[in-house]
Protein backbone atom coordinates (compact mmCIF):
# COMPACT_ATOMS: atom_id res chain seq x y z
CA UNK A 1 0.00 0.00 0.00
CA UNK A 2 1.04 3.60 -0.50
CA UNK A 3 2.23 6.02 2.17
CA UNK A 4 4.72 4.06 4.26
CA UNK A 5 5.24 7.07 6.56
CA UNK A 6 2.17 7.73 8.71
CA UNK A 7 0.32 10.91 7.80
CA UNK A 8 3.21 12.89 6.33
CA UNK A 9 1.09 15.92 5.44
CA UNK A 10 -0.31 16.30 8.93
CA UNK A 11 3.02 15.87 10.60
CA UNK A 12 5.15 17.97 8.28
CA UNK A 13 5.32 20.93 10.68
CA UNK A 14 5.58 18.92 13.88
CA UNK A 15 8.68 17.86 15.73
CA UNK A 16 9.44 14.11 16.00
CA UNK A 17 8.52 14.31 19.72
CA UNK A 18 5.11 15.84 18.90
CA UNK A 19 4.46 13.18 16.25
CA UNK A 20 5.39 10.45 18.71
CA UNK A 21 3.09 11.92 21.36
CA UNK A 22 0.09 12.07 19.02
CA UNK A 23 0.70 8.52 17.83
CA UNK A 24 0.95 7.34 21.45
CA UNK A 25 -2.41 8.98 22.27
CA UNK A 26 -4.28 7.25 19.43
CA UNK A 27 -5.59 3.76 18.79
CA UNK A 28 -4.40 2.10 15.56
CA UNK A 29 -6.95 0.12 13.54
CA UNK A 30 -6.79 -1.49 10.10
CA UNK A 31 -9.72 -1.85 7.69
CA UNK A 32 -10.14 -4.14 4.73
CA UNK A 33 -11.63 -2.64 1.57
CA UNK A 34 -15.39 -2.27 1.86
CA UNK A 35 -15.50 -2.11 5.67
CA UNK A 36 -17.74 0.63 7.09
CA UNK A 37 -15.78 2.92 9.42
CA UNK A 38 -18.47 5.41 10.45
CA UNK A 39 -22.19 5.30 9.69
CA UNK A 40 -24.45 8.25 8.87
CA UNK A 41 -26.34 9.20 12.04
CA UNK A 42 -23.80 7.57 14.38
CA UNK A 43 -22.67 9.91 17.22
CA UNK A 44 -19.28 11.50 16.64
CA UNK A 45 -17.01 10.38 19.49
CA UNK A 46 -13.63 10.05 17.78
CA UNK A 47 -11.62 11.66 15.02
CA UNK A 48 -9.78 9.41 12.61
CA UNK A 49 -6.41 10.13 11.07
CA UNK A 50 -5.91 8.02 7.95
CA UNK A 51 -2.33 6.78 7.74
CA UNK A 52 -2.62 4.37 4.79
CA UNK A 53 -5.17 3.56 2.09
CA UNK A 54 -8.24 5.55 1.07
CA UNK A 55 -11.75 6.15 2.45
CA UNK A 56 -14.94 7.17 0.66
CA UNK A 57 -17.68 9.39 2.10
CA UNK A 58 -21.19 8.55 0.93
CA UNK A 59 -24.78 9.62 1.58
CA UNK A 60 -27.79 7.42 1.06
CA UNK A 61 -31.35 7.87 -0.10
CA UNK A 62 -33.26 4.61 0.11
CA UNK A 63 -31.14 1.89 -1.44
CA UNK A 64 -29.01 4.32 -3.43
CA UNK A 65 -25.61 5.65 -2.33
CA UNK A 66 -23.61 8.56 -3.69
CA UNK A 67 -19.97 9.41 -3.01
CA UNK A 68 -19.69 12.99 -1.77
CA UNK A 69 -16.05 13.05 -0.72
CA UNK A 70 -12.86 11.05 -0.32
CA UNK A 71 -10.14 10.84 2.29
CA UNK A 72 -6.43 10.34 1.61
CA UNK A 73 -3.51 9.47 3.90
CA UNK A 74 -2.70 12.29 6.26
CA UNK A 75 -6.29 13.57 6.34
CA UNK A 76 -8.71 13.61 9.25
CA UNK A 77 -12.31 12.42 9.38
CA UNK A 78 -14.75 13.10 12.20
CA UNK A 79 -13.21 16.51 12.86
CA UNK A 80 -16.41 17.35 14.75
CA UNK A 81 -15.00 15.29 17.63
CA UNK A 82 -12.78 18.30 18.32
CA UNK A 83 -15.92 20.35 19.13
CA UNK A 84 -18.35 20.34 22.05
CA UNK A 85 -21.70 18.74 21.19
CA UNK A 86 -20.12 17.00 18.21
CA UNK A 87 -23.46 15.65 16.97
CA UNK A 88 -23.69 12.77 14.53
CA UNK A 89 -21.80 11.74 11.40
CA UNK A 90 -23.51 13.28 8.38
CA UNK A 91 -21.95 10.84 5.92
CA UNK A 92 -21.05 7.16 5.93
CA UNK A 93 -17.30 6.52 5.70
CA UNK A 94 -16.15 3.28 4.07
CA UNK A 95 -12.70 1.88 3.29
CA UNK A 96 -12.25 2.30 -0.48
CA UNK A 97 -8.97 0.36 -0.21
CA UNK A 98 -7.27 -1.63 2.54
CA UNK A 99 -6.51 1.11 5.06
CA UNK A 100 -4.94 1.92 8.41
CA UNK A 101 -5.95 4.72 10.74
CA UNK A 102 -5.22 6.31 14.09
CA UNK A 103 -8.35 6.92 16.19
CA UNK A 104 -8.31 9.87 18.58
CA UNK A 105 -10.98 9.91 21.30
CA UNK A 106 -12.06 12.96 23.31
CA UNK A 107 -9.34 12.42 25.94
CA UNK A 108 -6.64 12.24 23.26
CA UNK A 109 -8.09 15.28 21.53
CA UNK A 110 -8.14 17.24 24.81
CA UNK A 111 -4.47 16.40 25.33
CA UNK A 112 -3.65 17.55 21.80
CA UNK A 113 -5.84 20.68 22.09
CA UNK A 114 -3.55 22.14 24.74
CA UNK A 115 -0.34 21.19 22.97
CA UNK A 116 1.89 23.32 20.75
CA UNK A 117 0.99 20.98 17.89
CA UNK A 118 -2.58 22.29 17.71
CA UNK A 119 -1.92 25.20 15.32
CA UNK A 120 -0.37 22.82 12.78
CA UNK A 121 -3.25 20.39 13.12
CA UNK A 122 -5.82 23.18 12.66
CA UNK A 123 -4.03 24.47 9.55
CA UNK A 124 -4.01 20.96 8.17
CA UNK A 125 -7.75 20.60 8.87
CA UNK A 126 -8.44 23.82 6.92
CA UNK A 127 -6.45 22.52 3.92
CA UNK A 128 -8.19 19.13 4.06
CA UNK A 129 -11.65 20.70 4.23
CA UNK A 130 -10.84 23.07 1.38
CA UNK A 131 -9.84 20.14 -0.84
CA UNK A 132 -12.96 18.20 0.17
CA UNK A 133 -15.32 21.11 -0.50
CA UNK A 134 -13.68 22.00 -3.81
CA UNK A 135 -13.77 18.35 -4.95
CA UNK A 136 -17.45 18.00 -4.19
CA UNK A 137 -18.22 21.37 -5.78
CA UNK A 138 -16.35 20.32 -8.92
CA UNK A 139 -18.43 17.13 -9.06
CA UNK A 140 -21.67 19.13 -8.66
CA UNK A 141 -20.77 21.50 -11.46
CA UNK A 142 -19.69 18.68 -13.79
CA UNK A 143 -22.94 16.85 -13.09
CA UNK A 144 -24.90 19.97 -13.90
CA UNK A 145 -22.94 20.51 -17.15
CA UNK A 146 -23.69 16.92 -18.16
CA UNK A 147 -27.39 17.34 -17.44
CA UNK A 148 -27.49 20.62 -19.39
CA UNK A 149 -25.72 19.04 -22.36
CA UNK A 150 -28.24 16.19 -22.32
CA UNK A 151 -31.12 18.66 -22.19
CA UNK A 152 -29.66 20.57 -25.16
CA UNK A 153 -29.43 17.33 -27.14
CA UNK A 154 -33.01 16.49 -26.20
CA UNK A 155 -34.19 19.89 -27.42
CA UNK A 156 -32.36 19.31 -30.69
CA UNK A 157 -34.18 15.99 -31.05
CA UNK A 158 -31.03 13.90 -30.65
CA UNK A 159 -32.21 12.15 -27.49
CA UNK A 160 -35.21 9.97 -26.56
CA UNK A 161 -38.18 11.42 -24.65
CA UNK A 162 -37.74 12.57 -21.07
CA UNK A 163 -39.00 9.33 -19.55
CA UNK A 164 -36.17 7.42 -21.24
CA UNK A 165 -33.39 9.83 -20.33
CA UNK A 166 -31.02 9.47 -17.38
CA UNK A 167 -32.57 11.26 -14.40
CA UNK A 168 -30.59 13.96 -12.67
CA UNK A 169 -30.03 11.96 -9.51
CA UNK A 170 -28.48 9.08 -11.48
CA UNK A 171 -26.34 11.52 -13.43
CA UNK A 172 -25.18 13.22 -10.23
CA UNK A 173 -24.37 9.86 -8.67
CA UNK A 174 -22.48 8.67 -11.76
CA UNK A 175 -20.43 11.85 -11.96
CA UNK A 176 -19.66 11.90 -8.25
CA UNK A 177 -18.63 8.26 -8.26
CA UNK A 178 -16.44 8.86 -11.31
CA UNK A 179 -14.71 11.96 -9.95
CA UNK A 180 -14.50 11.26 -6.24
CA UNK A 181 -14.40 7.49 -6.34
CA UNK A 182 -11.66 7.23 -8.94
CA UNK A 183 -7.89 7.41 -8.69
CA UNK A 184 -6.46 10.71 -7.55
CA UNK B 1 -14.35 45.59 23.95
CA UNK B 2 -17.37 46.75 21.97
CA UNK B 3 -20.82 45.28 22.66
CA UNK B 4 -21.38 43.99 19.08
CA UNK B 5 -18.03 42.12 19.18
CA UNK B 6 -18.89 40.47 22.49
CA UNK B 7 -22.41 39.50 21.37
CA UNK B 8 -21.25 38.23 17.97
CA UNK B 9 -18.51 36.19 19.58
CA UNK B 10 -20.84 34.59 22.14
CA UNK B 11 -23.51 33.73 19.58
CA UNK B 12 -20.98 32.34 17.09
CA UNK B 13 -19.36 30.22 19.81
CA UNK B 14 -22.77 28.76 20.64
CA UNK B 15 -23.84 28.27 17.02
CA UNK B 16 -20.58 26.54 16.09
CA UNK B 17 -20.38 24.43 19.27
CA UNK B 18 -17.00 25.91 20.14
CA UNK B 19 -15.51 25.77 23.60
CA UNK B 20 -16.85 28.81 25.56
CA UNK B 21 -13.31 29.70 26.62
CA UNK B 22 -12.72 30.80 22.99
CA UNK B 23 -15.37 33.56 23.31
CA UNK B 24 -13.12 36.27 24.72
CA UNK B 25 -10.18 35.66 22.32
CA UNK B 26 -12.64 35.66 19.42
CA UNK B 27 -14.16 38.97 20.54
CA UNK B 28 -10.60 40.34 20.68
CA UNK B 29 -10.06 39.16 17.09
CA UNK B 30 -13.17 41.08 16.04
CA UNK B 31 -11.75 44.14 17.79
CA UNK B 32 -8.68 43.94 15.50
CA UNK B 33 -10.96 44.36 12.45
CA UNK B 34 -12.23 47.54 10.82
CA UNK B 35 -15.91 47.92 11.64
CA UNK B 36 -18.11 49.76 9.15
CA UNK B 37 -21.78 50.62 8.84
CA UNK B 38 -23.06 49.35 5.49
CA UNK B 39 -26.33 50.78 4.16
CA UNK B 40 -29.04 48.55 2.75
CA UNK B 41 -28.45 47.41 -0.90
CA UNK B 42 -24.72 48.25 -0.83
CA UNK B 43 -22.56 45.53 -2.44
CA UNK B 44 -20.00 44.08 0.00
CA UNK B 45 -18.09 41.82 -2.40
CA UNK B 46 -18.47 41.11 -6.10
CA UNK B 47 -18.64 37.79 -7.93
CA UNK B 48 -15.38 37.38 -9.87
CA UNK B 49 -13.61 40.02 -7.81
CA UNK B 50 -10.38 39.45 -5.91
CA UNK B 51 -10.63 38.50 -2.25
CA UNK B 52 -8.88 40.85 0.13
CA UNK B 53 -10.90 40.26 3.27
CA UNK B 54 -13.16 38.05 5.38
CA UNK B 55 -16.36 39.57 6.77
CA UNK B 56 -17.98 39.24 10.17
CA UNK B 57 -21.59 40.34 10.02
CA UNK B 58 -22.22 41.88 13.44
CA UNK B 59 -25.74 43.22 12.86
CA UNK B 60 -28.26 43.07 9.99
CA UNK B 61 -28.82 40.71 7.07
CA UNK B 62 -26.76 40.00 3.93
CA UNK B 63 -28.03 38.52 0.66
CA UNK B 64 -26.01 36.28 -1.66
CA UNK B 65 -26.56 36.27 -5.42
CA UNK B 66 -24.81 34.63 -8.33
CA UNK B 67 -25.07 34.84 -12.11
CA UNK B 68 -26.49 31.82 -13.93
CA UNK B 69 -25.04 30.54 -17.19
CA UNK B 70 -27.09 33.12 -19.07
CA UNK B 71 -25.62 35.90 -16.95
CA UNK B 72 -28.79 36.56 -14.96
CA UNK B 73 -28.25 37.23 -11.22
CA UNK B 74 -30.16 34.85 -8.94
CA UNK B 75 -30.63 35.16 -5.18
CA UNK B 76 -29.19 32.08 -3.47
CA UNK B 77 -29.17 32.70 0.25
CA UNK B 78 -29.53 35.13 3.09
CA UNK B 79 -27.31 35.38 6.16
CA UNK B 80 -28.43 36.81 9.48
CA UNK B 81 -26.04 38.32 12.02
CA UNK B 82 -23.86 37.11 13.49
CA UNK B 83 -22.25 35.28 10.59
CA UNK B 84 -18.84 34.82 9.02
CA UNK B 85 -18.49 34.90 5.25
CA UNK B 86 -15.90 35.41 2.56
CA UNK B 87 -13.44 32.99 4.17
CA UNK B 88 -13.36 30.43 1.35
CA UNK B 89 -11.80 32.81 -1.17
CA UNK B 90 -9.09 33.68 1.36
CA UNK B 91 -8.41 30.07 2.34
CA UNK B 92 -8.34 28.95 -1.31
CA UNK B 93 -6.70 32.16 -2.56
CA UNK B 94 -9.37 32.32 -5.24
CA UNK B 95 -11.78 34.89 -6.68
CA UNK B 96 -15.20 35.61 -5.16
CA UNK B 97 -17.75 33.12 -6.42
CA UNK B 98 -20.83 35.17 -5.56
CA UNK B 99 -21.92 38.71 -4.86
CA UNK B 100 -22.86 39.61 -1.28
CA UNK B 101 -24.94 42.71 -0.56
CA UNK B 102 -26.59 44.31 2.45
CA UNK B 103 -30.28 43.44 2.64
CA UNK B 104 -30.68 45.75 5.60
CA UNK B 105 -28.44 48.34 7.19
CA UNK B 106 -25.55 46.27 8.54
CA UNK B 107 -22.57 46.52 10.80
CA UNK B 108 -19.68 44.54 9.38
CA UNK B 109 -16.18 43.86 10.69
CA UNK B 110 -13.68 43.62 7.83
CA UNK B 111 -10.79 41.25 8.51
CA UNK B 112 -8.07 41.90 5.90
CA UNK B 113 -6.02 39.17 4.26
CA UNK B 114 -2.85 40.11 6.14
CA UNK B 115 -4.60 39.75 9.49
CA UNK B 116 -6.22 36.54 8.19
CA UNK B 117 -2.79 35.05 7.36
CA UNK B 118 -1.44 36.20 10.73
CA UNK B 119 -4.32 34.58 12.60
CA UNK B 120 -3.97 31.34 10.65
CA UNK B 121 -0.36 31.07 11.91
CA UNK B 122 -0.65 32.73 15.33
CA UNK B 123 0.00 30.20 18.14
CA UNK B 124 -1.89 32.13 20.86
CA UNK B 125 -5.51 31.95 22.01
CA UNK B 126 -6.84 34.40 19.40
CA UNK B 127 -5.33 32.44 16.52
CA UNK B 128 -6.61 29.15 17.92
CA UNK B 129 -10.17 30.48 18.45
CA UNK B 130 -10.25 32.04 14.98
CA UNK B 131 -9.04 28.85 13.27
CA UNK B 132 -11.72 26.82 15.07
CA UNK B 133 -14.34 29.25 13.77
CA UNK B 134 -13.07 28.86 10.18
CA UNK B 135 -12.89 25.04 10.49
CA UNK B 136 -16.38 24.87 11.94
CA UNK B 137 -17.77 27.05 9.14
CA UNK B 138 -16.22 24.73 6.55
CA UNK B 139 -17.53 21.62 8.32
CA UNK B 140 -21.02 23.13 8.33
CA UNK B 141 -20.72 23.83 4.59
CA UNK B 142 -19.75 20.22 3.92
CA UNK B 143 -22.54 18.85 6.09
CA UNK B 144 -25.15 21.09 4.47
CA UNK B 145 -23.83 20.19 1.00
CA UNK B 146 -24.09 16.47 1.78
CA UNK B 147 -27.71 16.93 2.93
CA UNK B 148 -28.59 18.85 -0.24
CA UNK B 149 -27.05 16.10 -2.40
CA UNK B 150 -29.07 13.59 -0.40
CA UNK B 151 -32.18 15.66 -1.14
CA UNK B 152 -31.41 15.56 -4.88
CA UNK B 153 -31.00 11.79 -4.71
CA UNK B 154 -34.43 11.62 -3.13
CA UNK B 155 -35.91 12.76 -6.44
CA UNK B 156 -34.45 9.89 -8.41
CA UNK B 157 -36.96 10.04 -11.23
CA UNK B 158 -36.60 13.72 -12.06
CA UNK B 159 -35.16 14.65 -15.43
CA UNK B 160 -36.13 18.31 -15.15
CA UNK B 161 -33.77 20.13 -12.85
CA UNK B 162 -33.71 23.75 -11.88
CA UNK B 163 -30.29 25.28 -12.35
CA UNK B 164 -30.98 27.25 -9.19
CA UNK B 165 -30.93 24.04 -7.13
CA UNK B 166 -27.47 23.14 -8.43
CA UNK B 167 -26.28 26.73 -8.03
CA UNK B 168 -27.42 26.73 -4.39
CA UNK B 169 -25.68 23.42 -3.75
CA UNK B 170 -22.50 24.60 -5.42
CA UNK B 171 -22.62 27.86 -3.47
CA UNK B 172 -23.06 25.96 -0.20
CA UNK B 173 -19.95 23.91 -0.93
CA UNK B 174 -17.83 26.63 -2.39
CA UNK B 175 -18.79 29.42 -0.05
CA UNK B 176 -18.38 32.95 -1.28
Amino acid sequence: MASPTPSPRLFQNLSPAQVERIQALGRRIGFIKGRVVFTEGQPVTEALLLTEGRLAMTVSEGDERCIVGDVWPGELVGERAFFDGAGVHQVTVTAAANSRALFLDRAAIAAIEDSAAMASIQQHMVRTLLRRLQGTDLAVRKAWQEVRAAEAKALAGDLPPAEERVPLAISVRNIFNKILGGAK
Amino acid sequence: MSIPSIIASKVLIERHNLDPRHAEPLALVFERCIVQQVPSERVICDEGGSAAELFILLTGRVGVRKKDYQGVSKDLAEMKAPAVFGHMALVGKSLRTATCYARTDCQIAWLGHKLFDTLMDEPGDQGKAFRWLVISSMLMQHGKGAREIQHLLGHAQRVDIEELEIAKLSATLHGW
